[in-house]
């Protein structure tokens, strides 16, 4: 069997895969308010949108980067120095834009660096973005000799994170123009066909005349500054920056890509289906919160949850037929 | 025995020659048995966890859960040892028979489950981790002062580690990986439509090298538990990154089918050891991470240099 007949064949799962995850999202909703009927009030929505909008915005880096068949692992420890070096240069007297300016180049060169590894040295992005995470977190800590850095967080961040814009929260809001980009530069642009066609089939796309070098450049560089954008979010949301912030974000985003039924090997699926994924896992959390699981029992569920969907949906062809 | 197939460990190997070099030359007291014994200690977990890693790599997957699987056996371990030598020896068994069957839980899951290896060991990776979390919720227990010493004492010039990873590696992996189902285990990873085609059962193999890389995962879980003396669910973390890391380092290929012991094993010792080596130069602590990300980078890419003077970029690409 060819690889472009078991894409193809992944593609039907992909579409099977986004309707499983969104019916699989509303029986969440359910249960949760069955369990507990405070759920659903306006109080608790906005909270659940709030964590889910750092996990969505992350997950939208992660949704391109695997789509081209590659992984983004360096994701906690950009994120984790990005939001620091903002902090702490608005903290010493530097204007909000240069501060979120240098977070993005930060963001927008780690995504270069993770490009240059994958696309000219061709090396595999689980080692090559591990590496550029180990690199990542030394930074952090010569540049904040290892202490809690002391932050101050401009007013505009602690707006966007958690203000209010005529009664809806403003994170979501921005989640959600995120998004419909996403959905539309996947669905519509050229740039989007690329990445696809990358994680079908390099060779074949290289030869139709595609730079295809810049087509992980563009993957890695969204996700950069995607990991960025949930950083700045987070401080804002959080009041606060902290050695670690980002270590919760590297696998729960991946689960959610994965969740929303795109191919691990790339090629196929979008961000319909993350956005399902993204919410299934906050209210999996959460949902297991209520029902006053531990942190062992959350694990345990998580995984399981994880290996029924993706028995449902996601099953490779025999690789002997 | 053609060196040949040892090519791959070169880099690994002049690596690790370079920097005991220089720690040697930094300080002289590693040459001491007490030197000996703790450079073999600090290696010996990630070197096993490499193997287990290494294992399931040649089938063409990737064990995201063998950080998992160490902590699950660290956790069994210092929880339920006892003091007795009786209650010591079950307790080993035990440990090895869960992580064999966490592997098996793996294998059948990427087999017959036919899910993408990455996928089956992240959903593994919390389920395992839970497990662990179940038996120690606090960081605790206790093994037996014999236990501890068995497996990280010294005879001499001789630490009982590397004995230890020697047996493993020579005595329990290496008669299997040269046995049918050790070819079979590289045919798979080669070539999955191949091997099937040869009269292989694809599926049978992929399981057994999940089994053999759990039952590994629980031995570094073991020795591990041998140099802490206590249970902690999430002490293993480290080692599933870091285990990917030594065996693209020692030569093997993400993507099955080549690669040999040796590298993996050498570039477990010299990613173990480099902390140590920058902490005698007198780094700061706070420049290791640095050196550790940017070591690993640039072996990276001096192994793939060749692509920068490949003329043909379809050959690169198809590589």
């Amino acid at each position: 069997m060819t690889t472009a007949t078991l894409k193809s064949r992944f593609g039907a799962f992909t579409r099977h895969g986004v309707a499983v995850s969104y019916a699989l999202l509303v029986v969440l909703i359910v249960v949760a308010v069955i369990l507990n009927p405070a759920f659903a009030s306006w109080a608790n929505v906005k909270a659940q949108l709030q964590i889910a909008t750092f996990i969505g915005i992350i997950a939208i880096g992660q949704t391109l980067v695997i789509l081209t068949g590659q992984i983004d692992l360096s994701v906690p420890w950009n994120l984790t120095f990005s939001s620091i070096l903002m902090a702490t240069l608005y903290g010493e007297g530097y204007g909000f834009a240069v501060a979120v300016g240098a977070a993005l180049l930060v963001g927008i060169g780690v995504g270069l660096v993770n490009a240059i590894g994958v696309a000219v040295f061709r090396l595999h992005s689980l080692v090559w973005t591990l590496g550029m995470n180990a690199l990542l977190e030394g930074a952090t800590m010569v540049y904040t000799n290892g202490q809690p850095p002391d932050s101050t967080i401009p007013g505009f961040v602690r707006f966007l994170a958690v203000g209010n814009l005529g009664g809806l929260p403003v994170a979501p809001l921005v989640w959600a123009v995120l998004a419909a980009v996403t959905i539309l530069v996947l669905a519509r642009s050229r740039f989007g066909r690329f990445l696809y066609a990358t994680g079908n089939n390099e060779p074949a796309l290289f030869l139709s005349g595609v730079a295809t070098r810049r087509v992980h450049v563009g993957a890695f560089v969204a996700s950069g500054v995607c990991a960025v954008l949930a950083g700045i979010l987070l401080t804002g949301y959080a009041s606060q920056t902290y050695l670690g912030m980002g270590n919760d974000y590297l696998l729960v985003p991946i689960a959610a890509v994965i969740i929303g039924g795109t191919n691990i090997m790339g090629g196929a699926g979008g961000y319909v289906g993350t956005i399902a994924g993204t919410l299934i896992v906050v209210l999996l959390q959460s949902i297991l919160s209520i029902a006053q699981i531990g942190q062992a029992g959350k694990n345990i569920t998580f995984g399981l949850i994880i290996i029924a969907l993706v028995l449902l949906y996601a099953r490779e062809a025999r690789p002997t037929d | 025995m053609s060196l040949r197939r040892y090519r791959s460990s070169l880099l690994a190997v002049v690596g690790l020659i370079v920097l005991l070099g220089y720690y040697w030359y930094q300080q002289p007291l590693i040459l001491s048995p007490f030197g000996f014994r703790l450079l073999a200690n600090q290696g010996t977990t990630l070197a096993l966890a490499a193997l287990a890693q290494l294992t399931v790599v040649l089938t063409g997957g990737v064990d995201l859960s063998v950080g998992a699987i160490v902590s699950l056996s660290n956790t069994i371990a210092a929880t339920y040892m006892g003091d007795s030598p009786a209650s010591v020896v079950g307790v080993v068994l035990l440990t090895l028979a869960a992580g064999s069957a966490a592997g098996l839980v793996n294998g059948l899951l990427v087999a017959y489950g036919r899910i993408q290896p990455i996928i089956v060991t992240l959903a593994t990776l919390y389920i395992y981790s839970g497990f662990a979390l179940l038996i120690r919720p606090q960081p605790g227990g206790s093994v037996p002062g014999y236990y501890a010493s068995t497996l990280t004492g010294a005879w001499g010039y001789l630490p009982y580690s590397l004995i230890v990873l020697l047996v493993v590696a020579l005595c329990l992996r290496m008669p299997i990986m040269r046995s049918r189902l050790g070819t079979a285990i590289y045919a798979v990873g080669d070539n999955p439509g191949g091997a099937h085609m040869s009269g292989i059962n694809v599926p049978r193999t992929l399981v057994s090298a999940y089994v053999i890389g759990g039952f590994l995962a629980a031995c570094a879980g073991l020795f591990l538990t041998a140099q802490t003396t206590s249970g902690d669910a999430t002490v293993g973390t480290s080692y599933t990154l870091n285990s990917v890391a030594a065996v693209v380092f020692g030569g093997a290929i993400l993507g099955g089918g080549r690669g040999v012991a040796l590298g993996p094993i050498v570039a477990a010792f010299f990613i173990s050891i480099i902390v140590s080596v920058l902490f005698a130069a007198g780094v700061s602590s706070f420049y290791q991470s640095v050196f550790q990300g940017a070591i690993l980078i640039v072996v990276l890419m001096f192994g793939n240099a060749w692509t920068l003077r490949a003329r043909n970029r379809l050959a690169v690409l198809r590589s």
